[in-house]
Formats: C-alpha cells, sequence, structure tokens
C-alpha cells in the first residue's frame, strides 16, 4: 500500500478491539488511511532548523524585552543627568557659591552676635546688634567709668578703636559702614553702657538685653544723673543708637550718645525702621557730640579738609586736637529728610547734632564752628574772636529728645573738657549744608567767606 | 515509526544534541503531516513545522519516554489544528472575483472516473466519516496511538474513543463494501 508497511498484527489487533471481523477489503482501506503517515518528512523551515541547531533552546524573547527595558532607562536616567548638569552648570553657579559662602559666613558672625545678645523680642531691630548684653566682667565699677572706653561703633576706624568693638576689621567697605555697623554684632563694649545704668549693684547681675520699653525723655534725664561716663540707652533704636565712643574722647563721648539715645521717642526700639533704610538713614549713632567727639573717631572716609568740609580734619594726622565734630552738615528744616540723605561719611560726624537739627535749626544756624577750624568760617581775624556757641549742656534741643538728653550729660572729663573749650562752636561738616544754610552770625558762612579766610 | 527512533533519543534531545532532535524529527514529522491531511488541514506543512517549534521548545518538560514524546507531539498537533479551524472560521479569506485568477475549472471526466476510483482511497473514505470518527481513526491508525492517548487529547473517555473508533471502522467497512459493489 505505502512505503510504511503497517503490521498486518496491529491492523487486525484495532480490528479486534473495534469487535469488527477481518475483512479484506476494511483491511486494504485502513492500510490506505495508514499510508497518510507514512510519507516523507516536509523540509525543515529555518526557524525550526535553528532551533535544532540550538539544542532546542528557544530564543529567549524576554531578554529582548529586558534589553530595550534596560536601554530606556539608561536612556532616561541620561537624560535627567544631563538637564540636571545643565541646571547646575550655569555660569551663576560660581556666583551662587560666592553668595553661599557670604551668607554663610554672615550668618556664623550673626549667630555669634546672637549669642551674645539674646533677642530682646520682635522689637529689635538689626541695627541694635552694637548694644544689648552686658557681661558682668565687663562691667567696670563706677568710679573707673570714666576709664572704661566707650562703646564704639564699626563707623570708626578699626585700628583706632582699641576696645572690643562692634567694628568688625573683616567688615568691608567703608561705603557700607554705616549699615554694617547696624548689623554689627554686639560686643562688650557696646554692652558697657547699659550695665552702668543699672548701677553697680546690678552690673555684675546678668547681661540683659538692650531694648526694653521706650522711656520717656525725662527717665533719661534721671538716669543720666550717675557718673558722667555712662548712660547708655536702655532701648537704643538703630537709628539712635549711641555714638561711637573712642578710646580717646573715652567715657566722655558716651555720655553724649546715651542719653540721647535712651530719651528717645521718636524712633523706639519697636519702632525700628527696615534694617535697609536704617543703614541708609542712621547717622546719629555713628556721630559723636560736637562736644566731645574725638579726632580718632573719624573714619577714614572724612572728607579731606579743603574739599569741601572746612571742618575736617586734616588727613594723616589721625588726631586732630580740635575735632571737627560738627553736627549734620545737611540738614535741613526736617531733620529726618537730612539724615535719609546722609552719606556714610558723613555721618560719622553727624553726631548728636543730627538730632537738634531735626528741630528744624540747620547746623550752620545753631551749631557753632569747630574751634579748631573756626578760622575756616572767620573771614578774617583769629579763631578767639569768633563768638563760639555756648557750652550749655542744656541747651534745648527742640523736638528731639534726644538732644534733651544730651543736655543731660554730665560734666565732661578733663581731656574733653579742654577740646570742648577749645572748640565750644563745631562747624558744620557738611559744605553743602553750609553753602545752602546761612551761617549764624557770630561764625560767618564757610562758603566764599571762609575760602577766603583760608586765602 | 516508533522503532526507528533509538530509546536514548528523547534523553540526548533533551540534552541539547541536534542530531537527537533531528533524528526525533524525521520520525514523527511524517505522521503530523499525514494527521493534518486526513483532517483536511490548509497548510499542513506549515502547520507540522509550528507543531515542532512548540514540541523542541517544551522538549525538557517531556515525561514518558517515547510514546510520551509522541503523545505531547500530537496533542500539539491537535491543538494547532483547533487553533487553525477556529482562526479559519472567524475569519474567512474574502477574496474579490477575478477571472483570471479564479483556479477554478469543471472536472473533465477522466477526473470524475479517478475520482469515483479514489473514493476507495483514504481521503474519500475519511471525508464520509464523522469528524470524532475520523479523528479517532486517524489518531488511531495514523499517529498509531492507544485509546487511553486519544482519549487523553481528544478531552474524552477511553470508551468514547473506542465506541467511535468502532462506528468509524463499521462506516469505513460499508463505504469499501458500497464501492466494491458500485464498482462491480
Amino acid at each position: 500500500m505505502t512505503g510504511r508497511e503497517t503490521p498486518p498484527d496491529a491492523v487486525l489487533h484495532l480490528l479486534d478491539e473495534a469487535g469488527i471481523a477481518e475483512d479484506p477489503a476494511l483491511v486494504r482501506a485502513v492500510k490506505t488511511i495508514g499510508a497518510l503517515g507514512a510519507g516523507p518528512a516536509p523540509e525543515v523551515t529555518a526557524e525550526l532548523a535553528q532551533l535544532m541547531a540550538a539544542g532546542g533552546k528557544a530564543p529567549p524573547a524576554r531578554r529582548n524585552k529586558r534589553r530595550i527595558t534596560f536601554i530606556g532607562g539608561a536612556l532616561a536616567v541620561s537624560m535627567g543627568v544631563g538637564m540636571s548638569g545643565v541646571a547646575a552648570g550655569t555660569f551663576h553657579l560660581t556666583d551662587g557659591l560666592t553668595e553661599a559662602v557670604e551668607s554663610i559666613a554672615r550668618f556664623t558672625i550673626r549667630d555669634s552676635a546672637d549669642r551674645a545678645q539674646p533677642l530682646p523680642g520682635a522689637m529689635a531691630g538689626p541695627d541694635d546688634g552694637g548694644r544689648g548684653v552686658v557681661t558682668p566682667a565687663e562691667i567696670p565699677a563706677p568710679s573707673h567709668a570714666t576709664a572704661v572706653p566707650a562703646p564704639s561703633r564699626s563707623v570708626t576706624e578699626p585700628s583706632t578703636v582699641p576696645s572690643p568693638s562692634v567694628a568688625d576689621p573683616s567688615r568691608p567697605a567703608p561705603s557700607v559702614a554705616v549699615g554694617r555697623a547696624a548689623d554689627a554684632p554686639p560686643s562688650a563694649a557696646g554692652a558697657r553702657p547699659s550695665a552702668v545704668e543699672a548701677g553697680p549693684s546690678a552690673a555684675p547681675a546678668t547681661r540683659r538685653p538692650v531694648h526694653t520699653a521706650p522711656r520717656a525723655p525725662g527717665d533719661t534725664v534721671q538716669r543720666a544723673d550717675p557718673p558722667p561716663a555712662v548712660v547708655p540707652p536702655a532701648a537704643v533704636p538703630a537709628r539712635q543708637a549711641p555714638p561711637v565712643a573712642d578710646p580717646v574722647a573715652g567715657p566722655a563721648a558716651a555720655p553724649h550718645a546715651v542719653p540721647r539715645a535712651a530719651a528717645s521717642p521718636v524712633a523706639p526700639a519697636g519702632s525700628a525702621p527696615a534694617p535697609g533704610r536704617e543703614r541708609r538713614s542712621a547717622p546719629a549713632p555713628h556721630s559723636p557730640a560736637p562736644e566731645s567727639r574725638a579726632p580718632e573717631s573719624r573714619a577714614p572716609e572724612s572728607p579731606a579738609p579743603g574739599s569741601h568740609t572746612p571742618g575736617a580734619p586734616v588727613p594723616g594726622s589721625g588726631k586732630a586736637p580740635h575735632s571737627p565734630a560738627s553736627g549734620n552738615g545737611k540738614a535741613d528744616k526736617s531733620g529726618h529728610e537730612v539724615r535719609q540723605m546722609r552719606q556714610p561719611g558723613q555721618e560719622q560726624s553727624g553726631g548728636l547734632d543730627a538730632g537738634s537739627q531735626g528741630a528744624g535749626a540747620s547746623p550752620a544756624e545753631n551749631t557753632p564752628a569747630a574751634p579748631g577750624r573756626a578760622w575756616l568760617l572767620a573771614p578774617a581775624g583769629d579763631p578767639g574772636s569768633i563768638p563760639s556757641a555756648p557750652e550749655d549742656p542744656d541747651r534745648p534741643a527742640s523736638g528731639d529728645p534726644g538732644a534733651g538728653a544730651s543736655t543731660s550729660m554730665p560734666a565732661p572729663t578733663a581731656e574733653t573738657r579742654g577740646a570742648e573749650e577749645q572748640a565750644p562752636a563745631p562747624a558744620p561738616e557738611n559744605p553743602e549744608a553750609e553753602e545752602q544754610a546761612p551761617v549764624p552770625a557770630p561764625a560767618p558762612a564757610a562758603g566764599p567767606a571762609g575760602a577766603s579766610g583760608l586765602r | 515509526m516508533v522503532s526507528t527512533l533509538p530509546d536514548d533519543a528523547l534523553s540526548r534531545a533533551q540534552t541539547g544534541e541536534p542530531a537527537a532532535l533531528s533524528l526525533i524529527y524525521q520520525s514523527l514529522s511524517p505522521a503530523v503531516l499525514g494527521y493534518f491531511v486526513g483532517r483536511g488541514s490548509a497548510d499542513p506543512e506549515a502547520l507540522t513545522q509550528e507543531v515542532f517549534l512548540a514540541v523542541f521548545s517544551r522538549l525538557e518538560s517531556v515525561t514518558g519516554g517515547l510514546p510520551g514524546l509522541r503523545t505531547f507531539t500530537f496533542s500539539v498537533a491537535h491543538a494547532r489544528l483547533v487553533d487553525e479551524v477556529r482562526k479559519r472560521t472567524r475569519a474567512p479569506v474574502l477574496v474579490g472575483y477575478e477571472v483570471d485568477g479564479d483556479p477554478r475549472t469543471a472536472d473533465s471526466a477522466e477526473a470524475v472516473a479517478l475520482r469515483d476510483l479514489d473514493l476507495g482511497g483514504a481521503g474519500g473514505l475519511l471525508e464520509q466519516l464523522s469528524p470524532d470518527q475520523r479523528e479517532v481513526i486517524l489518531l488511531r491508525i495514523v499517529a498509531e496511538l492507544p485509546i487511553d492517548q486519544v482519549a487523553e487529547i481528544l478531552g474524552k473517555s477511553a470508551g468514547s474513543v473506542k465506541q467511535l473508533q468502532r462506528r468509524g471502522l463499521l462506516r469505513l467497512k460499508e463505504l469499501v463494501h458500497l464501492d466494491e459493489s458500485e464498482a462491480q
């Protein structure tokens, strides 16, 4: 029948199993059907041949999927890394790093400042960092108050300030000095007056924040009774912080500044303006009183003599016997605006006169020329002929409680007294103000007349 | 067929020996092809290739020696055939009529005579059986599988398979005698 001979027994067995009698025609038909599976093997396709050659191992289809997944993941990761790198690798990165370093350094300084001075609360302004904490060890005895250098500010030249000052030598440029001084950390010197104010008994007690409730001017006057050296502000607002006490001027400088600031209801601690604004408009704290301003307290950026500042000391001397200690030369009828217009270099010599100028009187009108430079203002003649402003410490400062506080200053020390006697009439420092405001009658204007006097 | 395969053919094939695989293919593929042909598959050779692709891919899971391999192979063949039938049912081929491409021709007298003669052949006889009878007869004669394995492949009981086998053989007997009587 077919190539493959079906065993006869198999067909017969099949017929027997089915219970069918053997029939030659049926046997022949069964053998014909059985011949269907006796043909040649069909040709092997390529896929089957590959499978057979591979030993029956089917190609792992999931491997390709895994590979695709892996490649996709790697691509996504690389794209993410690239985008991150581009985002982080901008040219602002270096600036950002620099700013970060600066901010970290600044925070470090601020942190030390905060540790030294407990934060008085929400009333604390950024500019009152210079005076807040008094350590008992730093509090001198009342009897030695005159020998204790007054707190200094960063406005003053660090090299000329031997006292532990807020002035940070690492502080940047003088042009920013005022603002920096506002943020300067508190120092023992800055806090010293507060402790002295508390009295000898309270001095070693605690370190307490400077800021308390604003005080009335009268209170300040009462507090000014203690020794001359220090009647520091209990709450010194930023713009009314006491002036830098010069080591040379010593305690004499502090009394002028402190009472005024302490009794300043104009800008109490809680009403301190924004830091940035204060930095621009805080002339008073850095300006010692005209009577007590020492030449060392002048900042290096003080205008040079001969430039438009008749009362400026001679540069390079570093110590002018008759400090200019002029008032706010830029003060006009409204002292507030003048303060905002004041520049850092001018703020140093602003002194407490700024407060007195706030009363509406221009410095040229109210402030007599400093004796050391009075001859500059005089049209002719010797300085002795120039009438100077009265040394009356009770000189009223209308409108400015700080000025009133300054009237409660104790008597200056011998050192400063001599200077005051020699410089009874501090001259305005700002030439522009001098030009604009007429010089009081006793002291002729420092404009052309002064120039002519120079000549 | 079964006797032509050595006893260690399966074990060697499971280890991945290509020669053993080729030997298995040469031994079983004709029966598989005959099975598809007898079942009237449209492309029996392609189905045969698919069957062995599946068998060789799962060769490691085959147990029972050569009979087990044979049963497994025809089980896959039966599954493939069922898939093809279902596929054909779901998606019949619809081709637009083209005169030039119409291969249909009218049968000549000789073709009709030969076809009548072929009625006594395998194809003519199987076509006159029921599907179940045909399936059992093919698996029993072409695949040379025992009743229990055929029952396993078809998902029927052994008694059912025996009954189908018997009725199928009786039907063949009638057809053969009918053809012989008509021929005479």
